[in-house]
């Protein structure tokens, strides 16, 4: 710490890091629509390529900044220029195009280098441009990363729509009138300026890092094309300010160290990113494996609560599956409020029982839909319902109803459950001729008992034949019942038409 | 007669040596100052030639393949030694044959190099009391392989050697013009350090001994650190190194550059220190007029090139701004016009597309457009959309180009066209709409914003609106892009497939929506594949096959003979629509 408070008395180490911060913040702007528009390789190419225009700049004007930064520009903009000819008229492969340009200008600059320095004598070393040399920034370069680095914000906020359309679809772009062209060229000018104003932070071969690292980077971390503009320019920003710090600290050449520093941010925002992250990635993936693994137990649970017979001991036999897993999940259960413990006992709550028999409609829809619309046969649906009720959202699965028709009863009869579960009326508000289906929504414990004794199971359909005072009758499935009124005001009901099933 | 060939061949070897003798000694040095020293003492029996041309700095220097036939060829071959030559003992490693090789610096007394513990500082030249051993062993040399004119030679010697000591004398007493105090030299590399024990100077360099050391943050600072308060007016830059570092660090201590300075090289004819004698005089005289604060201030400063920054990008951002802006929309009754095309004609690679189409299109319609693989419904679309160049033929909108209705014409485009990880939300795209609507710096507006809400509310998708658009299913992605259509305040709409990877109710939404527009007046054309909906979809048809096989009412024109030749010897597909009807 100390080394870096002294460090940074001096003004050449004020400039480095100012002139780093710029080119951080400069590249990772720049990069985003670099990166978007799948120009990584392009972007490597120009900065490579303008190496003969810092020869010819120098056979013109010596050591001069005017000559360099012209140079540089005119050489990268005949990269691109040739680049893009070359893939629209020449049968080359649109990559193998790049790679012949930029080698080839790369080649013809280390050629005039060593020119240079045999036949004028001059010590220009190779070195200084393909790495950088944070060292050598004078208030020029300063001046010249400044206004680069302004001008490549404004024009990125001048311009943000047409950026944004052409990078997203450029053949939409091309219909309603826009030049794609112009802002393809433009874009290759600004990556020219930035490349040359990078080159004494980072140099040629690594600019394209920061071009492209953070704003990869910012690609992962974000959903909207303005805030990775800013993430972008903001991690080339830390990437550069932390690799000054660090290459001070071991006493090493900047421009690789910011290099590092951007790629270890990339990795943190590939482990942790929130959205694309791997650690969020498998952390979901989990998360879904658990939830499937509750929807089953509830499915479970419900058939056993329909039975009378819901116990701790039951569940783990049909879940056949480890018991200390099976606790937990079942502590989560509770705690969802889905089910509650008494004893050995266990209760399904009234959540619980919804979100059970919305399952259950889930599932008995997709194998509706997997008889009538993919045309299985009964015996081959149950396997991939099973799969298929955990997958797909509720707005989706009315969407499958709907199609379906929103069919009462699955292929195999069994009726299948409505998406409102909240019962309001009974058996008792029923007019004589009426009809209604059992809800599936039975709380009470001992209704659930006597229908299961009777036989009558939920989603029947029940036609009230006589009301008397001591009870009613009812035909359900061309079977006739009298229930005691004691239960029917109980029994809760759906009516049919007005409430779907 | 076997025995007499060699031995005669023996003769002719003796015989060629002896012509050798009479012709120019061929003497190469590795460097521009060794060339000068070896000249003078060569004096007219022969050619002196440096590896090194003028103004190279020999630490770096990377040979070419000639200089390699430069030293075989040569009779007698002057180094400096002390690993200033690093890329010469690998070239003589690797040359078959070799000239008799003289290391002038044989007996200096060598300081030892601050970096490495083995090696030598190779800079001994720098002192001219050394340059006379340096003379003493070229004259060894060159009597070894030319005896004959030893005593040329010595003459020779012993003139320059006289030369050398007025030299030194002279430099002696400039340096002792500065006061002690401020007899420090600050220059890029390590060359001055034999010079500054002659004389008495201390010596301080950013890059130590050779050239080739990468200058460290610690060195620059450490320089730095023990030159300020030193109370010395200037620094120096050395000719063959990039002088930015120097200039750097006389701007960080507020000091100027004193002056360049030779040492590795000679310089040019222009420089005044085209020789061995005139290079270090005219070091000596920089030094002490810069260590003495004769030499001002010049700060060059190019004030021209921010202006000539500002100005290229003032000239760039204006000429893209103006070639984004968009014509002005024509006076066109959008209720009652006419897409007129004529004779239009598309080929790609001399393959033919579309031949010699005429289409007369109405708006209030909804245009099915069908056709086998290769009929040319894509390339029609190409053509009404403006990305592709008509062979021949036109497309006008009443009297108008169609290229000045652009922004109202909105294109869906299919599926697999769009890249669905892009970061956009479902907002992001359905603005886009507007974005032809306003000006190149203009930004969009409230009621842009309103009329986006109102598109997506239309489709139903407004609840979706912060989504990104991988997100969403595929019909909710079709819709997006037909709300930005809606948004866009288009007249004719072109959909591109639209019925793929959508489900039921979606597509049914999508004709809906489709059949609503055409009621409002608009023009909608639909490239689709699947001819069972054909009459439910469609009320009018475009049936193409490269040509126009027919078009009008779809009631009239899908009848079996018009399908048979727009789908022409794609049976299975005839076979396929005829099972349908």
């Amino acid at each position: 710490m100390d080394m870096l408070i002294d460090f940074f008395q001096y003004p050449f180490a004020i400039r480095a890091l100012l002139a780093s911060s710029m080119v951080g913040l400069m590249c990772g702007v720049l990069g985003t629509f670099i990166v978007l528009r799948n120009m990584a390789l392009i972007g490597d190419a120009l900065s490579h390529a303008i190496l003969p225009g810092v020869v010819v700049g120098f056979l013109v004007a010596g050591y001069s900044i005017i000559g360099f930064f012209a140079g540089s520009v005119i050489a990268g903009l005949i990269a691109a220029i040739l680049i893009t000819w070359i893939q629209r008229n020449v049968s080359t492969q649109e990559d193998a195009a790049i790679g012949i340009v930029f080698t080839s200008m790369f080649a013809l600059g280390v050629m005039g280098i060593s020119y240079l320095t045999h036949q004028q004598g001059v010590h220009l070393d190779l070195k200084d441009f393909l790495f950088g040399n944070v060292l050598g920034i004078g208030d020029q370069d300063l001046w010249l990363t400044f206004s680069v680095m302004t001008f490549t914000i404004l024009c990125v906020a001048a311009f943000y729509r047409f950026l944004f359309i052409t990078t997203f679809e450029s053949v939409v772009a091309k219909t309603l009138g826009f030049s794609v062209g112009t802002i393809h060229y433009f874009l290759m000018l600004l990556l020219s300026f930035a490349v040359v104003a990078s080159l004494q932070s980072v140099g040629v071969i690594l600019v394209v890092a920061m071009l492209i690292t953070p704003a990869s980077t910012a690609y992962l971390l974000t959903q909207r094309l303005k805030n990775m503009i800013w993430i972008s320019g903001a991690v080339g920003l830390l990437s550069a300010v932390l690799g000054l710090f660090v290459a001070v600290w071991l006493e090493t050449t900047p421009g690789p160290a910011m290099t590092v520093m951007a790629s270890l941010i990339y990795l943190l925002a590939v482990l942790f990113s929130p959205q694309k992250g791997l650690l969020s990635k498998m952390w979901r993936m989990q998360r879904k494996r658990l939830r499937i693994y509750r929807e089953d137990i509830l499915k479970q649970a419900l058939r056993l609560y329909e039975k009378q017979a819901l116990t701790f001991e039951n569940l783990l036999e049909k879940m056949d599956a480890n018991k200390a897993k099976l606790r937990w999940q079942l502590r989560k259960l509770v705690r969802m409020g889905l089910l509650q413990g008494q004893g050995n006992e266990l209760i399904l709550t009234e959540s619980g029982l919804k979100a059970g028999y919305q399952l259950v409609r889930a599932h008995r829809l997709w194998e509706t839909y997997l008889v009538e619309k993919v045309g299985l046969n009964q015996d081959q649906i149950h396997a991939e319902a099973e799969d298929l009720e955990h997958l797909l959202p509720e707005d989706f699965l009315e969407e499958v109803s709907k199609t379906l028709g929103n069919p009462a009863r699955d292929p195999h009869g069994s009726p299948i459950p409505g998406p409102e579960m909240d019962s309001t009326f009974v058996l008792t508000d029923l007019q004589v001729d009426e009809s209604a289906r059992i809800s599936f929504m039975q709380l009470d414990h001992w209704v659930r008992s006597q229908l299961w004794e009777l036989e009558l199971s939920p989603g029947e359909e029940v036609q009230v034949k006589h009301v008397l005072p001591e009870g009613i009758d009812i035909l359900a499935e061309g079977r006739a019942f009298s229930i005691p009124s004691e239960l029917a005001l109980l029994i809760k009901i759906d009516r049919v038409g007005e409430k779907r099933l | 007669m076997l025995r007499i060939l060699p031995i005669s061949l023996f003769l002719l070897l003796l015989s060629t040596r002896a012509t050798a003798q009479d012709r120019l000694l061929q003497v190469v040095t590795t460097t521009s100052f060794l060339e000068d020293l070896a000249a003078q003492i060569v004096g007219v029996e022969g050619e002196v030639h440096s590896v090194l041309p003028v103004g190279t700095d020999p630490h770096i220097y990377d040979p070419v393949p000639e200089d390699a036939k430069i030293i075989a060829e040569a009779d007698l071959l002057i180094k400096n030694g002390l690993t200033l030559e690093g890329w010469l003992e690998e070239m003589m490693a690797n040359a078959g044959k070799m000239a008799p090789v003289v290391t002038a610096t044989a007996g200096v007394e060598a300081i030892h190099s601050y970096e490495h513990a083995n090696a030598s500082d190779p800079h001994a030249w720098m002192n001219p009391l050394n340059a006379v051993i340096y003379i003493g062993n070229i004259r060894d040399g060159l009597i070894t392989v030319r005896p004959s004119k030893a005593a040329y030679f010595e003459a020779n010697y012993q003139a320059y050697k006289a030369q050398l000591e007025a030299l030194d004398a002279y430099i002696q007493r400039r340096i002792n013009q500065i006061p002690p105090e401020k007899r420090i030299l600050a220059t890029s590399h390590d060359a001055f350090r034999y010079f500054g024990n002659k004389y008495g100077i201390e010596v301080q360099s950013i890059l130590g001994t050779s050239t080739e050391a990468e200058p460290t943050l610690e060195s620059y600072q450490k320089l730095l650190g023990s030159l300020s308060g030193k109370g010395i007016p200037a620094v120096f830059v050395e000719s063959t190194i990039n002088p930015k570092l120097l200039t750097q660090l006389a701007g960080d201590l507020g000091i100027v550059v004193g002056g360049k300075l030779y040492a590795d090289s000679l310089g040019d004819e222009e420089s005044g220190a085209d020789s061995y004698l005139k290079m270090l005089r005219q070091n000596t005289d920089v030094i002490v007029n810069g260590l003495l604060g004769l030499v001002g201030t010049s700060k060059t400063e190019d004030r021209y090139f921010l202006l000539l920054i500002i100005s290229l990008f003032a000239i760039s951002f204006g000429f893209v701004a103006w070639r984004l802006r968009l014509p002005a929309t024509p006076p066109i009754d959008w209720n009652n016009y006419q897409i007129n095309i004529r004779g239009l004609s598309v080929s790609y690679d001399k393959k033919t597309a579309l031949s010699n189409v005429y289409l007369s299109l109405e708006p209030g319609h909804v245009y099915g457009l069908i056709g086998g693989n290769g009929s040319g419904k894509s390339t029609l679309f190409k053509s009404i959309l403006g990305l592709v160049e008509p062979d021949s033929g036109s497309i006008s909108v009443d009297k108008y180009e169609i290229n000045d209705i652009r922004k109202h014409i909105a294109y869906i485009p299919q599926k697999e066209e769009i890249d669905w990880s892009f970061p956009a939300t479902v907002s992001d795209i359905v603005q886009m709409g507007r974005f032809p609507h306003r000006k190149v710096f203009e930004r969009l507006t409230r009621t842009d914003h309103e009329r986006s809400l109102a598109a997506m509310k239309q489709l139903g998708i407004e609840d979706l609106h912060h989504k990104q658009i991988g997100e969403l299913s595929g019909g909710q992605q079709q819709r997006v892009f037909i709300a930005r259509a809606l948004c866009q305040d288009a007249e004719i709409f072109l959909f591109d497939e639209p019925f793929v990877g959508v489900d039921i109710t979606t597509e049914n939404r999508i004709i809906e929506i489709v059949k609503e527009l055409a009621k409002q007046g608009k023009l909608v054309i639909i490239i689709h594949h699947d001819l069972a909906k054909v009459k439910d979809y469609f009320d009018r048809l475009i049936m193409m096959n490269q040509r126009v096989v027919a078009i009008g009412d779809t009631n009239l024109v899908f009848n079996d003979d018009n399908i048979r030749k727009t789908y022409g010897g794609q049976l299975t597909m005839l076979q396929r629509t005829e099972s349908y009807r």
